[in-house]
């Protein structure tokens, strides 16, 4: 068994809403609400859910790019809002990302060679050699030559430009990395390049992923664990093979059953209405408004987390046996 | 044989750069038939987009279509006046674009920029037009279309501002509709509420609907047939069923099998070396000969012909031609 390299628990993450009126009462959006697991070292972990489902936050969390209201991150058993300065620079090299959206995330100013080199000179590694050789290594890597050195990011095409995102986020060689719907917004077929860049390097230099997506093909491909996300709360966690064929909460069921590739027609489910407002979040379980099964229950107390299998969990009532009243077959 | 609602016939499109003339759609040949979901599919480049702004006259004005025929039906677009477009435009074909934030006005409420389009098109009075715009947004799903008339796009999530868009578009029941990629920016969850809107528009309305999307599970839940496009030409087309489980052409081979899903798992993806020649890259002979793993010597001097498979199934590719296919 490996251990977990990371650790969450019980993380909330409240933003303060903007007073209309001085007498107004404070309002918080609860983007994460409750959310606890943990990312074993070496495996890729799936985070799936539709957008403001707070997916992209705990993401930030874990790198501590926003600060927390409440709960632990935990790294290799420590946890990481006890690290001095010096200690949080040192873990900041391990811990990378990457993002959607290369366009944006690349100095449209400074050179490939320039971008990859910032890094290195940052945290003070090696001479002047070692650097020049470290970025042309990680070039590499990514399947880049030395003749990108010189070009500017809007020079290149949009699967270069995340070929580059990845050579920055690797080269101070990190044990983790939160890819934030890092292949979104590219072709099937420079996907599927990213992608098997992505498993190569996981092998090569034996990386854990935390892979933030809503792409459900993606992420049944690509990882070994997924947990689905809904208003801020996990509402269902599990391996990629149970979970992917069998999901047990009804949101899992409809978004699984969103995969249009293989399904047959009579399978699909279509929900019904929008991802309700974060700040004015339903009462009970978050997604009793969607939800075909809502019983009264829902619409009063929260669901508590129930195991299936070893590590397949959900949050839902109708497997809560306390609380079922219908029978589900 | 019905009479098809729209028809082209080997349309040339070229772009005028600082530097010359360069081709960007070559021999595009196409038929819509009536109550018809027409999917296009390819990577971004390859002249999609481009060919729905072609149909709909709406070409970047550094482009211009060189030659070849648009007729909807039987009246030639191209030789049409700027007037006669407006009239066409919006109640006989009517478009929706990918991002419905950027395809909506900020400043004017979503019941006006609806009923704009029959205040535009129609002789109807300010009452009637209100109550079209009413029924038409509960007919594309707004549930408390009264409340939203009022309100400002901004007001909307994404789902109900593509609603709104989709309404603008079916308001003066044209008789086809070109989506440009209009569930793309959408979450799965909504994509397929709005993928179902369109199977009931189909079903309903019998509107002609071109698909554009570069999403294989898309266009096979919704589009009857399907053309490939590549670098500006139309290399495969036939019906979905026929496409996805028998491709042809290498390069819808190379698509639909570089799609992730669970069952590749542990397994290298499959992928297409190189990228979309650019247009000043585009040379004789077939355009995807470079990026080809089954090449042969005559790909990179001559572009194929068509060949017929099965029934509407036709591909163009040299392997399926005759003399290749001794040679193999």
């Amino acid at each position: 068994m490996t251990e977990a390299l990371v650790e969450l628990e019980n993380i909330h993450k409240y933003y303060k809403q903007r007073r209309r009126k001085l007498t107004d009462k404070n309002k918080y959006v609860k983007a994460v609400h409750g959310v606890s697991f943990s990312v074993k070292e070496g495996e890729s972990f799936g985070l799936v859910g539709e957008s403001g489902s707070g997916k992209s936050t705990v993401g930030q969390v874990i790198l501590q790019l926003t600060d927390l209201t409440q709960g632990s991150v935990r790294y290799r058993g420590k946890d990481v809002a006890s690290f001095t300065k010096r200690n949080l620079k040192d873990w900041r090299k391990k811990v990378q990302i990457v993002f959607q959206d290369p366009y944006a995330s690349l100095n449209p100013k400074k050179t490939v060679g320039w971008i990859l080199n910032e890094p290195l000179t940052i945290h003070k590694m090696g001479d002047k050699y070692y650097r020049k050789n470290k970025v042309l290594q990680t070039l590499e890597d990514v399947g880049l030559d030395d003749s990108y050195l010189n070009r500017y990011p809007h020079e290149l095409s949009g699967g270069q430009r995340q070929r580059v995102a990845i050579a920055s986020a690797i080269i101070l060689n990190p044990e983790f990395i939160v890819i934030d719907e890092g292949v979104s917004a590219l072709d099937v077929s420079v996907q599927a390049q990213i992608l098997n860049l992505l498993k190569r390097l996981q092998k090569k230099y034996n990386l854990t992923y935390l892979f933030i997506s809503h792409d459900l093909n993606v992420v049944q491909y690509f990882c070994d664990r997924i947990a689905v996300m809904y208003l801020g709360e996990i509402v269902e966690i599990g391996k990629t093979e149970e979970l992917g064929t069998s999901p047990r909460h009804p949101y899992a069921e409809a978004l699984f059953s969103s995969i249009l590739l293989h399904d047959e027609e009579e399978k699909r489910i279509v929900l019904e209405g929008d991802l309700p407002n974060p700040a004015d979040p339903p009462s009970g379980c978050p997604f009793h408004t969607r939800c075909k099964y809502a019983m009264n229950v829902c619409r009063v107390t929260k669901p508590t987390t129930s195991f299936f299998s070893g590590e397949h969990k959900v949050s839902c009532h109708l497997y809560n046996e306390k609380d079922t009243v219908r029978n589900i077959t | 044989m019905q009479t098809p609602i729209l028809s082209i016939e080997n349309m040339d499109v070229s772009f005028q750069l600082s530097d010359g003339k360069y081709k960007a759609l070559e021999d595009i040949s196409f038929s819509v038939f009536p109550d018809e979901v027409v999917g296009i599919v390819g990577e971004s480049g390859c002249g999609k987009s481009l060919t729905s702004q072609a149909i709909l006259g709406i070409l970047p004005k550094n482009a211009q279509v060189d030659h070849g025929e648009i007729a909807y039906k039987n009246n030639n677009l191209l030789e049409m006046k700027e007037n006669d477009w407006q009239e066409i435009r919006g109640s006989a074909l009517s478009m929706i674009f990918q991002e419905p934030m950027t395809a909506l006005n900020p400043l004017l409420t979503v019941g006006k920029q609806i009923s704009e389009v029959l205040k535009k098109h129609t002789n109807l009075s300010k009452k009637t037009r209100k109550q079209k715009t009413i029924s038409m947004m509960k007919e594309v799903g707004l549930s408390r279309a009264e409340e939203l008339y009022n309100s400002y796009p901004h007001q909307l999530s994404g789902g109900m501002q593509q609603r709104i868009v989709i309404a603008i578009a079916l308001i003066a029941e044209p008789d086809l509709i070109i989506a440009d990629e209009p569930t793309t920016a959408l979450d799965v969850t909504i994509q397929a509420q709005i993928l179902e809107l369109f199977r009931k528009l189909k079903q309903y309305r019998k509107t002609s609907i071109i698909f554009i999307s570069h999403d294989w599970g898309v266009i096979r839940h919704i589009c009857d047939r399907v053309l490939v496009m590549y670098a500006g030409r139309i290399v495969e087309q036939g019906s979905v069923t026929e496409i996805i489980s028998n491709p042809k052409h290498p390069y819808t081979k190379g698509l639909i099998q570089s799609i992730p899903d669970h069952q590749k798992k542990g397994e290298e993806l499959y992928t297409i070396a190189g990228k979309v020649p650019s247009l000043k890259e585009r040379k004789g002979g077939c355009p995807f000969a470079d990026r080809c793993s089954s090449r042969l010597d005559i790909c990179k001097q001559q572009f194929p012909e068509s060949v017929v498979m099965e029934g509407t199934h036709t591909v163009k590719c040299h392997l399926y031609l005759k003399g290749a296919v001794e040679t193999l």
